[in-house]
Parts: structure tokens; C-alpha cells; sequence
């Protein structure tokens, strides 16, 4: 059982997440905007992130950013969930220290995916849709 | 009659018992009594009216201190005498006798128990008003009377007074000059004698009525408003004027003064009025005399202005529309300012002149400089005129620049016509009646005078005297319309004997109008000294012939055709009998043979020596030797032979002064710089000098020059030109042409060919004609004439402009430029450049830069823009070279190319290329917001959707409900999104309606506000509103309404991430609504703020707000349909307000 931070500002998104990690047999954390995510991952560094881009306080680029700094936390998987249509922002993600992203509308083979290759260690080439 | 007594007159006393029993009560009814009387007594003591008594028999019974006061006469004088004695005026006390008697028989009394006014006699004798009234005394003591008096006298005098003043006023009011009205609540309450004349109204008709009802219907109302106004207390205007319909139909000025009075104790209006038809008349004359006056002034062909100490006080139209300055501005000021500044201290000093010497100036002439900045000329003429009063100067002025630059062109078309007769190398003088008016340079020269002096004293005096008969003679024949030859010599004697032949060349013109006689004259001196010096040599030649020692002989065709005397003598025969016989036969028998035989063979062509000796054997019987030279030569155009003999010493002599004359004249005439060509009868050459060859091309002595018709263009020009010399040469006339001919080497050159005849006498001697070269002057002319209306030519019907400037002034331009900027070619050629320019700094900055380009490379060009005449300015290219290398002071030709449409055009391009480059702008942030919007809503959907289907089995039912509403919420989500984006492609389509409807605004706006604080519940915004004078109901839309403010409030909220207030104000200004909503959020970065209603822009600093970039685009098309204006006042971080007014 991982612990899983959700961060997410679309509340029934981050709820529908939350679900799922949990029916997927996970400790899931919810945080509703980047600054409540930053302050809870760094309260207790979760084994995956799951972020917004575009969120008030602070966006999922700068927590990121921020996690960056923490040695502890560098190596925590962070992946993206992306509304948005401009793959060069994502691109970039990645140069920073992303994981990975999904872009929404995401179904539930991407995320698993994503949970079997950073939680089992199992390589799995198919990060993003 | 008793003090006591007196006090029943008073009236009756109060409480006296019926009987005197009762003692006690009788006596207080005395102590009461006492006291009353005492008090009465008082009374009557200190009364200022007099009480009297009297007795039936008429004597004073009583007389109180006001009596004696009033009457004089002290109580103890007056007690017991006779009343009417006392107080009566003698012409009344009978009727007072009268009266008095007739009461005591009948009881009648006219003047009982009323108060009358009588006349009453004072002590002193006066009399004077009082007021009496009377009443009977019945007492005790028997009848009498009681009289009471006052004096009315003042009373009287004021009554008096007043009824003077009254009499005055009414006698004032009636004869009054002017009518008079008193109105009051609209009604003429009084009118007077006058007021009823002027106004044509009987009295009785005014009192009584409304007197609008006679005002012309345009005057009633502000009469009327006058009127009210007045009476109100306002201050109005008293003195106006109005029209009045008479009766009788006609309409009357009326001059009237109002005042507001009080009238009978209510306010009023007095209006003194008088008819002033006659003095409106008469002003109206004099106005229309003004007007007449102005009409005049001011279609006056000149301008004309008034100016006292130098200042403007009238100009008419012209007079701005000629200084082109307007009339305000002409007004109050100096005219001098806008002369040219070059012209200034000139005026000046001429209005110095005016002002000390008071003389009407000259007309005279100035540069002056308009507004528009173009100099023009003006004729002026200021005159010292009274004006209004004062001394003032009266200018009149025309423009004359146009006839200046006549002038001018005139003037320069002189200067250049000048220059060219100046340098012609002939003179020229023009005779005009007597006068000699115009001589030029070489003139003078010929002449030996200096200009002045040539148009002083003329030429005449220079004329040879010999010559004289001749001038005389065809100046004569000239003026009695006599054909005279034009042409013919003549010779100048000078001071030191030196003569100069001049050939003259007379013609009639017209000269400034009037027929001249202009006279060409050359200086002929040289030719003529040449053909002198030939007729000296041939007659040396001759008398040489005629007289030497040797004799001549010429034989052709066997025949003697010429014998000479020395010939005759030497034979010693007669030269008849010579030129009949020969001198064969006077031949040495010795020599017979000889003669004969080389006669024979000379004749056979064959090598004969030319010399030999023959003896003579004359008829003494002597044997002369003679030597004879035989030689055939060319006579008269055939061979013959010559012969001379002479003796031998002799004829050695002869020769040798033979040769060098003869050598003589050959260099004179090979020197000369003029082709020089003896012709015979037949046109053959016979000589020609050395440069008749050169200029032919041909070799001394060509022979291809013997028939000179090969120097002709063609047979026909041979024949003509050899007609036309025959003819002249026949009458004696020298004759003078200029003719194309051919060289040698076929070339055409031009000569200028004088031909006369060899001898006047014997015209068979045939022609000497002079030859000049003159083909490069032809060329000249020819290359001068064509190349300037070529140029012209071209020049105009190119298709830039082009223009020739010096020193930035138009020398020439052409058609086509004078058309680009809308002046004619004469207005522009001799102008500034500057005013095709638009302002002064423009054109100075060009002179600078374009300057520096020609003195650097001899060209310039740019683009720049051009005013046009009317004002409108246009895009040209415009290049300019120097006309010579690098100098700009050798003239600039510049052209001009009018590229206004092709700026348009590329104008139009780029405003085209930025329309496309915002759409294309438009459609990336439609992509990117659609993207962003329609992601969020579907990830909800379809992760909601995987739940149920791949979890469904393990989820609770109350959280499957619940998923399934997040299903519902993220479709209704992208339906919104949907329908906003169709409302504003609906919007645009302009398909959005406005249905107004009565609505409650308050209760709306609550809504609303309620809306926005539920869509964001997260918000730490307080939102207030004011809500000041909203009615319970007013027609909006509510759509709209709920579009605008919906979308206001929500964004104010949404960008107010840190919280603070969000102020919702509704209030009426100005007869609208005013929205204001407010918040203390982000802001708008000011340059943005103009891209704020473009569809799908969002600022810059919106971060991570969701927004679509539609709320604003939808909110301010809502506001234009609801016919509003919507604003915006914000800076970035500064929070923002928008303000809808509607």
C-alpha cells in the first residue's frame, strides 16, 4: 500500500481520483490548490504525486519546482494531470523533474499504469497517453 | 351763562336723585357732581378746539381757552359781545342773522347738529376754514347755543395742495408729448389724452381692456413675459420697442418705457410710449444709406481699409480677401506687419511722409506676405481722410501681382530679346516719328558714340555729307509711300576724318505698339574698301590697257574683238581701222611668213613660242621692232588669243608694274575671311578666292567649280537663286539671302550670299558675290529652336512633374506638376517652393537635408508629402539633380511622382495583414481556452464513468449517486461553457435581441450578487452593495442584465484571489443608470486595456484564473444592445472598477 497525494483544484476530479486510488488499494491524500499540496508533501512525503498544472495559489509547475529543492523529495514520482493543449508546457515538465503526464480526459488504464511502473518498479513504456 | 351751567351741555349728568330728601345721597350726589364738573372744566381748558356758548339774542355766553387760541379774542373780551361781531365774516353774519332768526320763529335750523365748514373771522382781522358744528342749549337760564371750532386751515392748505398736484399731474399726464398707460392684472386701468392719439383707440375702448390684443402677434409674448416678470419684482428690460396694429390695419413702432409702480396701493406698470414710426423710417433710411454705403465699400474692386494711428478700424472684404488675411484678425492692427519685410522700411518712410506733410501719396507699389505665406504685389494708395471725427488714413489697394510677374516676364523676355540684338553684330536703331528711341550696342559702336549719346543726338550727323542727298532723299520717299529699295550703303565721316561704310537695312515695324522705322546697319568698311580697291585696281587694270606703252590686241574667231591705243599707235594705224584690218598687213614683208605660220599652228593647238619679235614697217617708211606676246586666254567666255607688242624697253617696264598691281589684288582678295567670287554673265565662276575653295571643300582652282551649279542643292534652287541675282543685279540692288548649299564632299552647309553687280555701268561684267559660312550659326538656331519647344513639348506631356528651381524658387515647370498641386504654371513659376510644402519646418529641413545630398552627389530623393492648393496634402517621390555637377546654385531639376495611391495601397496591406495576424491570434486563444475548458469538465465525465463501470460493484450507493451527479454537473458544465460560446458567435452575428421588460432591478442585482458568491464558495471577498434611488420596477432585459452583471461580478470575485471588497453600486445620474462594480483584485495592466472586450483575450497576468475570455466580450456587447456605454478604470494590482451607464 503507497501513499498517493492527489492535488487538485477541480474538486469532483481530485474526488473521483481519490476514489480510485483508494479502490485501488492506496493511502490517498487530497489537496485542493499547489500550496496545500507542497505543505502536505512535505509534511509527509507521499510515494506519488498526482498534480494539477493550472491551479490558484500556486501551480503545479512551481510545487514541483519547489519539491526540486528537497532533497527527500526529489525522488518522489510526480506526475502531471493536464488539461491543457500546449504539449510544450508538458515537455518542459519533464525537463524539471516530472515523472510523467496524463492529459485529461484521463481514464483509469493510464493512471494504473502509472501506479504499476513507479510503485512496483517495473519498467512500463506506456507513461502517457 | 354760568361755568357750572355750561356742563349740561356735555350731556346729561349721571345719577342725580328725583328728590332732595335724601340728604346724604343729594349730597354726594353734589361732591360727585362737583367732581365731575372740575373734570369736565379741565377738559374744556386744555381742548384744542375752541367751545363757545351763545344766547338766543346772539351774545357770547361762553369762550374757552381753545376759542381764544383759535380766535384771538380772550374769554373776558369776548363774554357778552355779539358772536357774529366777533367770529363772522362780514359778508356772512346776515345770512348768520338770518339763520338765527328763522330758527327761533320755526324751529327750522339749516346748520343744527352737523359739523359744516365756514369762514371765520380771527381777532386780527384774517380769515380762515374751520369746522363748526352747532347744537341748542336748553337750560335753566332759557335757550341757547353751544358752538364748537377748529381750525381747518391746515387741512385745508393740504387739501389744496393737493388738489394742486393733482391738477398738475393730470395736466402733466394729459398734455404729455408721449401716451402714457397704467396696466394692472393685464387690464389698462388708465390711459391718457395722448395715449388714445397714438394709439388710435378711443379712451373708453382702452380703459378696461386688454391691451395685447393691439400688439402685433410676434411682439405679444415677450410683452407679455415682460409684463409678468416685471411685476414679479424681476428687473427687465424698460426701455423696448414693439409694434402696434392700429385699427385701421397699419402697424406702428412703438418706443416704450415701462416702470413698475404702485397703482391704487397694488402693483402696476406705467409704460410711456410714442409713436416712432417717423424716427424708425428715418433710421431705416440711414441704414439702408449704410448699407448702400457698405454694398459699395464692400464690392468695391479694391480693398479698402481704415486705419487711424496705424491701427485697422474698417477693412471691407476685399481688402482681407487681398491680404489674404481674416477681417477679425485685420482689425486693431498694424497693416505694416504683413508687408514684406524687405518692402518695410520703405512703407514706413512713406507714412512718416503722409503723416508730417499730410499730402495725398502716389500710388506706389509693395511686396506683401499673406497668411498663406505667398508674396504678392500690391498697388496702394493711402489718402488722409476725416473718419469718425478724428484724422485717419483712408488705404485702397488692388492686387497687382499678376501684372507684376507680367511685367517681369515681359521685362526678362525684353532683357534676353535685348541681349540677343545687343550681341548681334549688326546695329540696330529705331526711329519712331522724329526720335530715335532705341539703339543697341553695336549701334553705337558703328557710330562711334556711346548709347546716351546715340539716342540723344542720333546718327545723322555722322553721315557722310555726299551721303546725305540720299538718305534725305529715300527717307522722304519713304514716309510718301514710295517703294524704296530697302537696302543700300552709305558712309559715316568721323572727327579725325575716318570714314566707315555701313550698309543699311531699313524696314517698318511695330514698336511698343506704334509703326518704327528700325534700321539695321553693318559695317561694311572692309567690303567696301575690297570692291573699292578692285574698281581702283580695274581701273589702274584699264588705264594701264588703255594707256601703256604696249599695245593689245585680242583676237577671237579671227576677228578683232579688242585693240588698245598703244596697239593703234604702235602700228600707226586708227583702232577702227586696226580692229577692221588687223596689223598683218603693217608686218615686215620680212616677217610674213613666220607670223603666218605660227598664227597657223598656235590655232592648230600645236607648241608655238609665245614670245617673238616681229618688225613693223609703218607707213613713214620706219621699221619698228615690236615684241609680241601671244597667248590664248578666255575672253568673254571663249578662247581668243592676246597679243601685245610693245617696244622692248617699254613694255619691260609696263610689265612690272603690271604684275604687282595685279599681285596686289590677289592678296587683298585671297586674304579676305568672306568668300569672294567673281561670276561672269553666264554664272561661271571666274574667280574665286581661297576661301570660296576652303569653304567648298575644293582645291584652289578646282575646275569642278567652273559651273557652280554643283554647288546647289538642286537644278531648280540653281535657277531660282540664279534668277533672283539677275534681277537684282540688273536694277542696280544688291542682292542678300541665305541658302543651303552643297560642298564638295557632299555636306549642306548654310551661306549667307550678298551678290551685286561687278560694275554698275556694264551689268555684263557679270556678278561679285560675298560668301559667308553661317552654317554654324544656322545650326544654332535651328538646334535653340527645336531643342526648347522639344523640350516644352516633352516636358509637358510627361508623366511626373518636373521642375527646373533655383535657389528653391520655380524657374519652369511643367503641365503636369501644376496640375498635382492644383496652381497654375504662372503662379508657380517665379514662387517659393515653399508653398507646394506644408509647413515651414518641413521645407526647411528639406532645403537642409537635400542640400547636403546635391553638394555630396548632384542628387537627392525622398519621399515626402506636398500640399496642394486647396489645402489637401499628398504622397510624392520626388528626385532632383543638379543641373550642373555638384551645385545646387546651377538649378535643380527635380521631378515628381504622385504615389498617394501606392502609399494607400500599402496602407491597406499592412491594416489588412494585422486584421488577419488578430485573427489568427484569435483563433490560437479559442483553441487553447477550448482545450483548457472542455478537458476539465470531460475528465470529471469520464473518470466518473470508469468508476461506475469498472468499481461500480464496490461503491456504496450513496457515493454512486454521487458520482453520478458529478457526471450530470460536468455535462451542464460544458452545455454552459457551449452556450456562452454560441452567445457570443450569436452576439457577433449582431443576432443577440434586447426585449426591455419592467423588472424589479433591486431584487434582480441581490440575485445576482447571491449567483456569484455561490459559483465561487472558496472566495475570501466581502461583496456590499449600494443601492441608492432604484425604483420598485424599470424596463431592462433581464438577459442582458444578467450577462453584464453576472459576468462583472464574477470576474470581480474571481480576480480578487486575495480577497478584499467588491462594491456593487447602483445609482441615477444625468437621466441614467450607473452600474459601478469594484473590486480590490489583480487589476488590468493599462496597455492591455484596450484588448479587454476582444473576444477570448486575456491580461497577461491572469496566472492560473480559469477564464475563457469570453465573460467580457458577451458583457460588453449586452451593453451596447442595451444602447450603454461601459468603462473602465483599472492598473495592474490596483484592483479595477467598471462603470455601465445605461
Amino acid at each position: 500500500m503507497a501513499r498517493i497525494l492527489v492535488i487538485e483544484d477541480e474538486a469532483p476530479i481530485r474526488a473521483n481520483l481519490v476514489r480510485f486510488v483508494t479502490l485501488e488499494g492506496h493511502d490517498a491524500q487530497e489537496a485542493a490548490d499547489g500550496r496545500a499540496g507542497l505543505d502536505a508533501a512535505l509534511a509527509q512525503p507521499p510515494d506519488l504525486i498526482f498534480c494539477d498544472v493550472m491551479m490558484p495559489q500556486m501551480n503545479g509547475l512551481e510545487v514541483l519546482a519547489a519539491l526540486q529543492l528537497e532533497v527527500r523529495l526529489q525522488r518522489v514520482p510526480f506526475v502531471f494531470l493536464s488539461a491543457s493543449a500546449e504539449p510544450e508546457r508538458l515537455e518542459e515538465a519533464l525537463r524539471l523533474g516530472a515523472s510523467g503526464y496524463v492529459t485529461k480526459p484521463f481514464n483509469f488504464a493510464q493512471l494504473r499504469a502509472v501506479l504499476q511502473q513507479h510503485l512496483t518498479g517495473q519498467a512500463n513504456p506506456q507513461q502517457a497517453a | 351763562m354760568a361755568g357750572a351751567d355750561n356742563l349740561s351741555m356735555l350731556g346729561p349728568a349721571p345719577g342725580i336723585p328725583a328728590t332732595t330728601a335724601d340728604t346724604a345721597a343729594l349730597v354726594e350726589a353734589v361732591r360727585q357732581l362737583q367732581a365731575r364738573e372740575s373734570h369736565l372744566l379741565g377738559l374744556l381748558g386744555s381742548a384744542p378746539d375752541s367751545v363757545l356758548g351763545m344766547n338766543t339774542e346772539g351774545l357770547v355766553t361762553d369762550w374757552n381757552p381753545g376759542a381764544q387760541r383759535i380766535l384771538g379774542w380772550t374769554r373776558e373780551e369776548a363774554l357778552g359781545r355779539r358772536m357774529s361781531d366777533l367770529i363772522i365774516p362780514l359778508e356772512y353774519r346776515e345770512a348768520h342773522e338770518q339763520g338765527m332768526r328763522r330758527y327761533l320763529q320755526t324751529g327750522v335750523a339749516r346748520v343744527l347738529n352737523r359739523i359744516i365748514e365756514i369762514q371765520a373771522l380771527h381777532k386780527d382781522g384774517h380769515v380762515f376754514p374751520v369746522e363748526l358744528s352747532i347744537w341748542q342749549i336748553a337750560d335753566d337760564r332759557g335757550q341757547g347755543f353751544g358752538a364748537f371750532v377748529r381750525d381747518v386751515s391746515e387741512r385745508h392748505r393740504a387739501q389744496e395742495s393737493l388738489r394742486n398736484s393733482e391738477e398738475r399731474y393730470r395736466s402733466v399726464v394729459e398734455n404729455l408729448g408721449e401716451g402714457m398707460l397704467v396696466v394692472q392684472d393685464g387690464i389698462v386701468r388708465f390711459a391718457n389724452v395722448k395715449a388714445s392719439e397714438v394709439l388710435r383707440v378711443p379712451h373708453e375702448r382702452l380703459i378696461g381692456a386688454d391691451y395685447l390684443q393691439w400688439l402685433h402677434p410676434e411682439d405679444r409674448e415677450i410683452t407679455r413675459d415682460r409684463q409678468r416678470r416685471r411685476q414679479a419684482g424681476e428687473d427687465v428690460v424698460e426701455r423696448y420697442e414693439l409694434r402696434w396694429l392700429s385699427e385701421d390695419g397699419g402697424v406702428r413702432w412703438l418706443e416704450t418705457h415701462a416702470t413698475r409702480v404702485t397703482w391704487e396701493g397694488r402693483p402696476a406698470t406705467i409704460s410711456f410710449f410714442a409713436d416712432i414710426d417717423e424716427r424708425r423710417a428715418m433710421m431705416e433710411a440711414m441704414r439702408r444709406s449704410e448699407e448702400r454705403y457698405r454694398s459699395v465699400v464692400e464690392h468695391l474692386g479694391e480693398g479698402m481699409f481704415v486705419a487711424h494711428n496705424n491701427r485697422i478700424v474698417f477693412a471691407n472684404r476685399q481688402a482681407s480677401e487681398i491680404m489674404r488675411v481674416p477681417p477679425d484678425e485685420l482689425l486693431g492692427a498694424d497693416p505694416v506687419q504683413w508687408i514684406h519685410p524687405d518692402d518695410r522700411a520703405a512703407v514706413l518712410d512713406l507714412r512718416a511722409k503722409l503723416r508730417t506733410q499730410q499730402q495725398i501719396q502716389e500710388r506706389y507699389e509693395t511686396r506683401h506676405v499673406g497668411h498663406d505665406g505667398v508674396v504678392r504685389w500690391l498697388s496702394i494708395r493711402p489718402t488722409p481722410v476725416a473718419w469718425e471725427g478724428s484724422m485717419a488714413t483712408l488705404t485702397f489697394l488692388s492686387e497687382i501681382t499678376e501684372r507684376k510677374a507680367m511685367v517681369e516676364a515681359l521685362q526678362r523676355s525684353e532683357e534676353r530679346y535685348r541681349a540677343v540684338i545687343e550681341h548681334v553684330d549688326s546695329g540696330m536703331v529705331v526711329l519712331q516719328g522724329d526720335m530715335l528711341v532705341y539703339a543697341n550696342r553695336r549701334a553705337a559702336e558703328i557710330t562711334r558714340m556711346d548709347a546716351d549719346e546715340i539716342l540723344k543726338v542720333g546718327y545723322l550727323h555722322r553721315i557722310h555729307p555726299e551721303d546725305h542727298a540720299i538718305v534725305q532723299e529715300r527717307g522722304r520717299r519713304r514716309l510718301a509711300g514710295e517703294a524704296v529699295p530697302n537696302q543700300y550703303e552709305i558712309r559715316l565721316l568721323f572727327e579725325d576724318g575716318s570714314v566707315t561704310w555701313i550698309e543699311l537695312g531699313v524696314s517698318v515695324v511695330p514698336w511698343n505698339g506704334q509703326p518704327a522705322i528700325i534700321t539695321f546697319f553693318t559695317d561694311i568698311t572692309e567690303r567696301k574698301e575690297m570692291t573699292l580697291a578692285l574698281h581702283r585696281s580695274e581701273e589702274r587694270y584699264r588705264a594701264v590697257v588703255e594707256h601703256s606703252g604696249e599695245g593689245m590686241m585680242v583676237v577671237q574667231d579671227a576677228r578683232f574683238v579688242f585693240v588698245n591705243h598703244r596697239a593703234a599707235e604702235l602700228a600707226q594705224v586708227s583702232r577702227e581701222e586696226l580692229m577692221r584690218h588687223g596689223y598683218l598687213h603693217r608686218v615686215h614683208p620680212d616677217d610674213h611668213a613666220m607670223v603666218d605660220e605660227r598664227r597657223r599652228r598656235r590655232l592648230a593647238g600645236e607648241e608655238v613660242p609665245s614670245r617673238y619679235e616681229v618688225r613693223l614697217l609703218l607707213p613713214d617708211g620706219a621699221v619698228r621692232w615690236i615684241d609680241i606676246g601671244v597667248t590664248v586666254v578666255p575672253w568673254d567666255g571663249a578662247p581668243a588669243t592676246l597679243t601685245f607688242f610693245s617696244d622692248v624697253t617699254e613694255r619691260k617696264a609696263l610689265e612690272g608694274k603690271l604684275t604687282e598691281t595685279l599681285e596686289e589684288r590677289e592678296t587683298i582678295l585671297e586674304n579676305t575671311s568672306v568668300g569672294i567670287a567673281f561670276l561672269n554673265a553666264q554664272g561661271r565662276l571666274r574667280w574665286g578666292n581661297r576661301t570660296i575653295y576652303d569653304m567648298f571643300a575644293a582645291a584652289q582652282g578646282d575646275e569642278r567649280l567652273q559651273s557652280i551649279e554643283v554647288l546647289y542643292l538642286s537644278r531648280q534652287q540653281y535657277l531660282e537663286v540664279g534668277d533672283d541675282v539677275t534681277r537684282a543685279i540688273t536694277r542696280g540692288q544688291t542682292f542678300q539671302t541665305e541658302l543651303q548649299m552643297r560642298r564638295l564632299d557632299g555636306e549642306t552647309i548654310w551661306v549667307a550670299l550678298s551678290a551685286k553687280a561687278v560694275s554698275l555701268r556694264d551689268v555684263t561684267q557679270g556678278a561679285l558675290c560675298v560668301l559667308t559660312d553661317i552654317t554654324q550659326r544656322r545650326k544654332l538656331e535651328e538646334t535653340l529652336q527645336r531643342t526648347s519647344s522639344e523640350r516644352e513639348a516633352i516636358l509637358n506631356s510627361a508623366l511626373v512633374g518636373i521642375v527646373l528651381s533655383l535657389h528653391r524658387r520655380h524657374e519652369w515647370v511643367n503641365e503636369k506638376f501644376a496640375e498635382m498641386v492644383g496652381y497654375t504654371r504662372e503662379e508657380l513659376i517665379g514662387q517659393s517652393s515653399r508653398i507646394i510644402h506644408v509647413d515651414d519646418a518641413q521645407w526647411e529641413s528639406l532645403g537642409a537635408v537635400t542640400r547636403q545630398a546635391l553638394e555630396a552627389t548632384g542628387t537627392y530623393s525622398t519621399e515626402r508629402q506636398l500640399k496642394r492648393r486647396n489645402g489637401e496634402l499628398f504622397w510624392v517621390q520626388m528626385a532632383g539633380r543638379c543641373v550642373r555637377g555638384n551645385d545646387p546654385a546651377s538649378g535643380v531639376i527635380w521631378t515628381f511622382l504622385d504615389i498617394t495611391q501606392r502609399r494607400k495601397a500599402e496602407q491597406d496591406t499592412r491594416a489588412a495583414l494585422e486584421q488577419q495576424k488578430e485573427l489568427n491570434e484569435l483563433r490560437t486563444r479559442f483553441v487553447a481556452m477550448t482545450s483548457h475548458e472542455f478537458r476539465t469538465p470531460l475528465a470529471t465525465i469520464l473518470s466518473s464513468a470508469e468508476l461506475l463501470k469498472y468499481y461500480g460493484d464496490r461503491l456504496p450507493e450513496t457515493e454512486k449517486a454521487e458520482v453520478i451527479k458529478t457526471i450530470e454537473n460536468g455535462v451542464h458544465r460544458m452545455t454552459r461553457m457551449l452556450d456562452r460560446v454560441l452567445l457570443l458567435g450569436k452576439a457577433e452575428a449582431q443576432m443577440l435581441e434586447f426585449r426591455p421588460a419592467p423588472l424589479d432591478l433591486a431584487a434582480l442585482c441581490h440575485s445576482l450578487v447571491e449567483d456569484a458568491r455561490t459559483q465561487q464558495p472558496g472566495s475570501r471577498c466581502e461583496v456590499v452593495t449600494e443601492f441608492s434611488g432604484i425604483p420598485d420596477s424599470a424596463p431592462f432585459d433581464e438577459k442582458l442584465l444578467r450577462h453584464i452583471f453576472g459576468n462583472l461580478l464574477s470576474n470581480a470575485i474571481k480576480y480578487s484571489p486575495q480577497g478584499g471588497q467588491v462594491r456593487f453600486r447602483i445609482y441615477p445620474e444625468d437621466g441614467q443608470w450607473v452600474f459601478q462594480v469594484a473590486d480590490q483584485g489583480i487589476g488590468i495592466p493599462a496597455e492591455e486595456i484596450p484588448h479587454l472586450f476582444e473576444s477570448f483575450h486575456r491580461a497577461s497576468n491572469v496566472g492560473d484564473i480559469q477564464g475563457t475570455g469570453l465573460g467580457l466580450a458577451i458583457v460588453k456587447n449586452s451593453v451596447d444592445l442595451h444602447g450603454g456605454q461601459i468603462s473602465v478604470a483599472s492598473s495592474a494590482g490596483q484592483g479595477t472598477c467598471f462603470t455601465v451607464r445605461i
